[in-house]
């Protein structure tokens, strides 16, 4: 880690502690820094693969965020709304 | 139409839409009631009317809005009654309160059209009007990218005010007790609340069990839909609480309540929720873009990143240092004096009385009777 990640306003020195402590503590977590993206890309238990696909394809529409899973399937309709449609469509047909 | 000079001013206010929660409605309020406090009447009209009624605000009717000496035409969005506004001759000046780029509707096509038209009707009605005014500096940056000249800067609303209303408020900064970050402003995805969702997932590991992310405010249907599955993927669905909008009391009890104001908005005119969250004593995060920046100066704490688990870890650390706290609120009551110097109901009063009085003194800037051609010059 080597730029500045925040300014504490009127505190330089006060900011240049917290950043050091800031540093510190995440280059110690560094294997958690891939959590996040672990956990998006594995589907949660209490999740359905309807919500699952949902959430990826809004993802990619509003974030431009794509997992391999539904990359294809975005690319197939066009764009994320009607991949969206697609599988909303397919979804009310399996029920 | 013409008035006789010692008849009293009169000033009309125009928005397309008007709510009871949005920001440019809220002006809306403020200046009539700053105008009012100096004599000067008018009413507010809309086109869509979401939540209120008259005569708090008028449907949008021609015929109800000729007897004025101006016509304030508050512009965010395309406004798709602009023509029918146009053929009403009285003088007009513009408040400009910034156009959320057609970039952050990729989910509507309707708004996105709304943002493109605003952006074409800028252009177009700098030949309508009188005066021109924006919200925050950086809306008049905008502007004078449009070729406006001579803009102002019109308050948004009297900081003084805001800071009567105040209670103090106590901090706890007892190590084990619970935190809520609050972040307050409507659920869209030029606000970025997904960030926030993203860094509250990192943020929970540090903070005390119950700790809460409580989103306020209205909601756009798909982003929603999108922070919700988010939320649940995450598995956060008891600690991150989408309210939906809430009342002025609610409201005042979050910002009670709330440890920490974190915006992780990417795009705002001016953001008044920051203003709120500091004259309220709530420690404020936020990342330094457009009007954020401005509101904020150099006050709270700039966050120079968007990985969540960056900002996550700055949070806890600020969080648990009382001495931090301290320096953020003392910087944060200093930018309320600087701003409460520009956003106060006497500059609204002096801005609006200056330009009427203008108007009723120079001929050329009236419409001589229906159906005449425009005789002012625009600014």
């Amino acid at each position: 880690m080597s730029s500045k990640l925040f300014t504490i306003h009127g505190a330089p020195q006060l900011t240049q502690e917290l950043q050091k402590k800031v540093g510190l503590a995440l280059t110690k977590k560094s294997e958690d820094r891939t959590l996040l993206e672990t956990t998006l890309k594995t589907k949660a238990k209490s999740m359905s693969r309807f919500g699952f696909l949902k959430l990826h394809i809004l993802n990619s529409e509003f974030y431009g965020e794509e997992v391999p899973a539904i990359r294809f399937l975005i690319a197939s309709a066009r764009c994320a709304t009607q991949a969206l449609k697609k599988i909303e469509g397919r979804f009310r047909r399996e029920k | 139409m013409k008035f006789e000079n010692n008849q009293p001013y009169r000033v009309h206010q125009f928005h397309y839409s008007a709510s009871p929660v949005d920001g440019v409605s809220h002006q809306m309020f403020f200046i009539r009631s700053a105008l009012k406090e100096i004599g000067i009447s008018g009413e507010i009209f809309a086109s869509k009317l979401n939540g209120l009624s008259e005569p708090l605000v008028f449907k949008f009717a021609k015929d109800k809005m000729w007897d004025c000496d101006l016509l304030l035409i508050h512009h965010s969005h395309g406004n798709p009654d602009l023509e029918k506004l146009s053929r009403i001759e009285v003088p007009k000046a513009l408040v400009y309160h910034n156009i959320t780029p057609a970039k952050f509707y990729p989910h509507d096509p309707f708004l996105a059209e709304l943002s493109t038209l605003g952006k074409k009707q800028l252009t177009s009605l700098r030949q309508e009007v009188v005066g021109s005014f924006a919200a925050s500096e950086f809306n008049l940056v905008d502007l004078k990218k449009h070729h406006y000249s001579n803009t102002q800067l019109l308050p948004l609303f009297d900081i003084s005010n805001e800071l009567k209303e105040v209670k103090t408020k106590k901090f706890h900064l007892k190590k084990n007790e619970p935190k809520n970050i609050l972040f307050v402003g409507r659920l869209t995805r030029h606000k970025n609340q997904a960030l926030l969702v993203k860094a509250f997932f990192y943020l929970k590991k540090f903070l005390p069990k119950n700790s809460r992310l409580f989103l306020i405010g209205s909601q756009d249907k798909t982003y929603t839909q999108y922070l919700k599955l988010l939320i649940k993927q995450l598995g956060l669905t008891q600690e991150v609480k989408l309210t939906g909008s809430v009342t002025k009391n609610s409201l005042e009890h979050y910002y009670e309540i709330a440890d920490a104001f974190v915006c992780p908005s990417e795009h705002e005119g001016f953001c008044i929720p920051l203003v709120e969250a500091m004259s309220r004593h709530v420690p404020t995060f936020f990342i330094p873009k457009t009007g954020v920046k401005e509101t904020m100066g150099k006050s709270g704490v700039s966050l120079l990143t968007e990985n969540p688990m960056e900002i996550a870890q700055i949070l806890s650390s600020i969080l648990e240092k009382p001495l931090a706290i301290k320096a953020i609120l003392e910087s944060q009551h200093q930018r309320l004096l600087e701003l409460a110097e520009n956003q106060n109901t006497h500059k609204v009063q002096e801005s609006i009385l200056d330009l009427v009085t203008k108007i009723r003194s120079t001929p050329e800037m009236h419409y001589e009777k229906k159906g005449a051609s425009r005789l002012f010059t625009p600014t």
